[in-house]
């Protein structure tokens, strides 16, 4: 029973297995198609298919070129691995064909089919050069046949049966452009062992290295007239940072290969020759790189970017408030020196709080450089509302398809900040305070029209100079100097009395003085009346229309005029009315009368002024 | 008749003069402002030139004709035009800005012994306006000075007296300070007495003589005083005290 138990169970554990093994098998059919690059004329070759599944109706394609000797033999393989206690297997199911090619030439198998559960499915198709038969192989060959014993102690390595030959991509590059150097072990012998290694530095270049698969195959490949078996040992992608010539120098490698003794021992299969283990070492040779520095006419922001790129700007939002972040990405996308940009400078107005720009790289390294992408992003927080502009952002670079500077430009972007979050604005800016920029360039024209002086024309020390201080001056001498006799003068007031007096009298009776003198009768008396008349008027204040005899008698009194000043003046009156209508007259009266006058007038003056 | 004509044909070749003067300066800022610097700088001197020949000058003629050489990369020449508006117009901001600014750019950085803070604002203060106004200022204080002393003479009030008789004090040294100021300015416009150097490297010697010991070597753009002069040789002194003698073709006076 308990037998019985054990064999279900294994038969149990197969169908799991097979139901497993389908299940995973299902998801995805594979059906490659395999040869070797290159193959020597006349020499068998395998050509395999594998196939994941199990499948029928192999279909070869039309094989020109080439002769099928033998095929198809059919191998199955089943792996099965276990890890972390999860088990995965696998299955193949492997057909092979040895062909061999009669003529020279690169020939291209096409795809072949097969079905697999009712679905046709296509291999790949393969490009199989076919070189000529090496002929100093086979002259040594030949010769070895021929004269064993000429050279019995041959147990070294030729200089042509193994080297290694440092392959560059492109001899004459640019700046910042990138090529591939490769280390390519060319060799007829069967190789034993590998030594230590040496690559050389790469001085004056950006290295990246370029991923070469660990347990590639051994290629056919005919140099110098030779077929060898090539791997490439090291793959090398540079970047110059300087021009001129520069100069990769020699890597050295050493080896152990297996190579015919010359010795031959008799065994049971017949004669045999005996290998020997020769250690060699092999040095690559030298080489020069020229590279051409960029040519003349960078734009001002060259961003040092060599190669063929395009560019994605994008903005997180042109809408916000104050104290949210706005960010801006730049996505430059490409090949070419993608390590060595430089970030294009974004503009964000001033009153931005900008943060350094965080880069992120996404890039394999080819043959033709690194490709991928180089994102960056710059963040910035507006801190006040309004409109804000960002200029467009600009990345130049040099083209090497048309080997001419390349701008890309993204469009502007113009932002709309609405006013904050005021308690935002406290939190994460406690300083508001800034600094204003000081000015960075000159001040514009002076326009309008412009204002000419005299070159050597001065006001100061001039003539008109000194007379607007004399003249002032002088003014204020001559005023003072008058006020002061005026003052002193009015200080001595008898003096003035009297004499102001007199004066009033003589102004007064200026004309009849004059009539006086020229004994003029009718007017003196005609001109003492009127000088009185206009005398009283002028003192009483009273129109000389009026004034009669009999009002100025009573104004006279009125005014303060004692009584016999005032018979005075009217005897004065009524002798000259009366003189004025008598027929004769003498000077003496006249004369007398004059003096009357005067001395009245001067009386009434002085008691006038006493007043 | 012919008085006339002639009269006639002199006035309108005034005009002409004028009016062309007029049309250079406008084309010249306009020159300058399609960043076409070289024919706005001949355009300019050709103005300056103009002016000269008939005596006179301009402070803002001599400002754009700097700022034109600024902009064409020729700094020295600029901050001679800019020195020269100085002298014309030492209160303009405008001018004592780009100047500033201009001597940024060149090679020489003299280090000046601190000068005692009072000179600085007597100096500040002086420099506010340019010699005729300083003169009129003075007229205006002299004429307010005899009406303080006018007041004093014939007002009887105590208080008046009073207050006038202080205010003629002040007036009066303010009077002394404008006339100081009016005539320094016009000094320093006659005297001419600095320059600037004009050759991208000169040598300062010894002595007025080739061969005598480069003391030192000044370049484009610096400001010096000049002392004395000797055959083509003149003895300059630089900010920081030094002297010494260049060739006259290095320097130009402002």
């Amino acid at each position: 029973m308990k037998y019985c138990l054990g064999k279900y169970r294994v038969i149990f554990l197969i169908l799991a297995l097979l139901l497993a093994g389908t299940a995973a098998l299902q998801s995805q059919v594979t059906f490659r198609a395999s040869a070797p690059n290159g193959v020597v004329k006349g020499e068998q070759f395998r050509l395999s298919y594998t196939l994941n599944q199990e499948g029928k109706e192999l279909r070869l394609p039309d094989l020109k070129g080439f002769e099928v000797l033998f095929g198809p033999s059919t191998s199955r393989s089943f792996s099965q691995s276990t890890v972390n206690g999860k088990t995965t297997s696998e299955s193949s199911v492997t057909y092979t064909y040895i062909l061999v090619a009669p003529e020279e030439g690169t020939f291209t198998i096409e795809p072949a089919s097969i079905t697999v559960n009712g679905s046709n499915y296509r291999s790949n198709s393969l490009t199989v050069k076919v070189l000529p038969p090496d002929k100093a192989a086979e002259n040594r060959q030949g010769g070895d046949s021929g004269g064993a014993g000429s050279s019995p102690a041959a147990a070294t390595v030729n200089a042509n049966d193994a080297f290694i030959r440092a392959i560059v991509s492109k001899n004459d590059v640019y700046e910042q452009e990138g090529f591939t150097v490769t280390f390519r072990l060319y060799t007829t012998l069967n190789i034993t062992n590998l030594g230590k290694i040496e690559f050389p530095e790469f001085e004056g270049f950006m290295v990246e290295e370029v991923a070469i698969a660990s347990n590639q195959q051994l290629q056919m490949e005919r140099y110098n007239g030779r077929n060898y078996y090539t791997a490439d040992l090291k793959k090398t992608l540079l970047f110059p940072q300087r021009s001129g010539k520069i100069t990769i120098p020699s890597g050295k490698l050493e080896m152990v290969f297996s190579v015919p003794s010359g010795k031959r021992v008799s065994t049971f299969f017949g004669t045999q020759e005996v290998m020997a283990d020769v250690k060699k070492a092999l040095v690559t040779n030298p080489l020069t790189v020229n590279v051409k520095p960029l040519p003349d006419g960078k734009p001002l922001n060259f961003s040092n970017a060599v190669g063929t790129f395009t560019f994605t700007p994008s903005i997180s939002t042109q809408q916000t408030r104050a104290n949210e972040p706005v960010t801006v990405s730049i996505e430059i996308s490409g090949t070419g020196n993608m390590k060595l940009i430089q970030n294009p400078d974004v503009k964000f107005p001033t009153n931005f709080e900008v943060y350094d720009p965080t880069v992120t790289n996404n890039f394999q390294v080819t043959t033709n450089g690194l490709t991928g992408s180089r994102k960056i992003e710059y963040l910035a927080i507006p801190r006040y509302e309004g409109s804000y502009d960002i200029p467009p952002v600009e990345f130049s670079y040099f083209d090497l398809n048309t080997h001419s500077y390349k701008t890309l430009k993204s469009s502007g972007y113009s932002l709309q900040i609405a006013k904050g979050d005021p308690g935002k604005a406290s939190a994460s800016s406690y300083v508001n305070q800034q600094n204003v920029r000081v000015e960075q360039d000159i001040r514009f024209l002076k326009t309008g029209e412009p204002q000419y002086q005299y070159k050597n024309s001065f006001f100061a020390g001039s003539p008109g100079y000194w007379l607007w201080y004399l003249i002032p001056l002088v003014a204020l001498i001559l005023f003072f100097l008058f006020n002061r006799k005026m003052a002193r003068e009015n200080a001595d007031v008898a003096r003035m009395r009297t004499k102001k007096a007199n004066k009033m009298a003589i102004r007064r009776l200026k004309m009849a003085e004059k009539f006086l003198k020229g004994h003029n009768k009718e007017k003196f008396y005609d001109e003492v009346l009127r000088a009185l008349w206009g005398y009283f008027s002028d003192k009483l204040s009273i129109p000389v229309a009026n004034l009669t005899k009999d009002n100025i008698e009573k104004e006279l009194s009125d005014y303060g005029v004692d009584p016999e000043l005032t018979e005075k003046f009217m005897q004065i009156l009524n002798a000259c009315e009366f003189a004025r209508y008598a027929p004769a007259e003498s000077d003496t009266a006249m004369d007398k009368l004059y003096n009357e006058t005067v001395d009245a007038i001067g009386k009434m003056e002085s008691k006038l002024k006493r007043k | 008749m012919q008085t006339i004509k002639n009269r006639l044909t002199l006035i309108l070749f005034f005009c002409a003069t004028v009016s062309f003067a007029q049309s250079t300066v406008e084309s010249a800022s306009e020159a300058y402002r399609s960043e076409d610097y070289k024919r706005s700088i001949q355009l300019y001197e050709q103005v300056v030139a103009q002016q000269l020949s008939e005596g006179k000058e301009s402070a803002e003629i001599y400002y754009n004709l700097g700022n034109a050489y600024f902009r064409n990369g020729e700094t020295a020449k600029a901050i001679l035009n800019y020195e020269r508006a100085l002298l014309l117009n030492p209160g303009d901001s405008d001018i004592r800005h780009n100047l500033r600014f201009a001597r940024t750019r060149i090679e020489d950085k003299i280090d000046t012994s601190e000068s005692f803070f009072l000179t600085t604002w007597v100096n500040r203060f002086k420099n506010l306006f340019n010699s005729n106004a300083w003169a009129t200022i003075a007229i205006a204080l002299f004429v307010a000075f005899l009406s303080c002393v006018a007041a004093f003479l014939f007002v009887r009030r105590v208080w008046i007296r009073k207050t006038v008789f202080y205010a003629g004090i002040v007036i009066f040294v303010f009077l002394l300070v404008a006339n100081v100021f009016a005539f320094g300015q016009k000094n320093s416009r006659i005297r001419r007495n600095t320059g600037i150097v004009m050759a991208a490297s000169a040598s300062i010697m010894a002595s007025p003589d080739a061969n005598s010991q480069e003391l030192f070597r000044l370049h484009e753009g610096t400001k010096v005083k000049l002392n004395k002069t000797d055959g083509n040789w003149i003895e300059i002194e630089i900010a920081n005290g030094s002297v010494g003698w260049t060739s006259k073709e290095n320097v130009e006076v402002i």
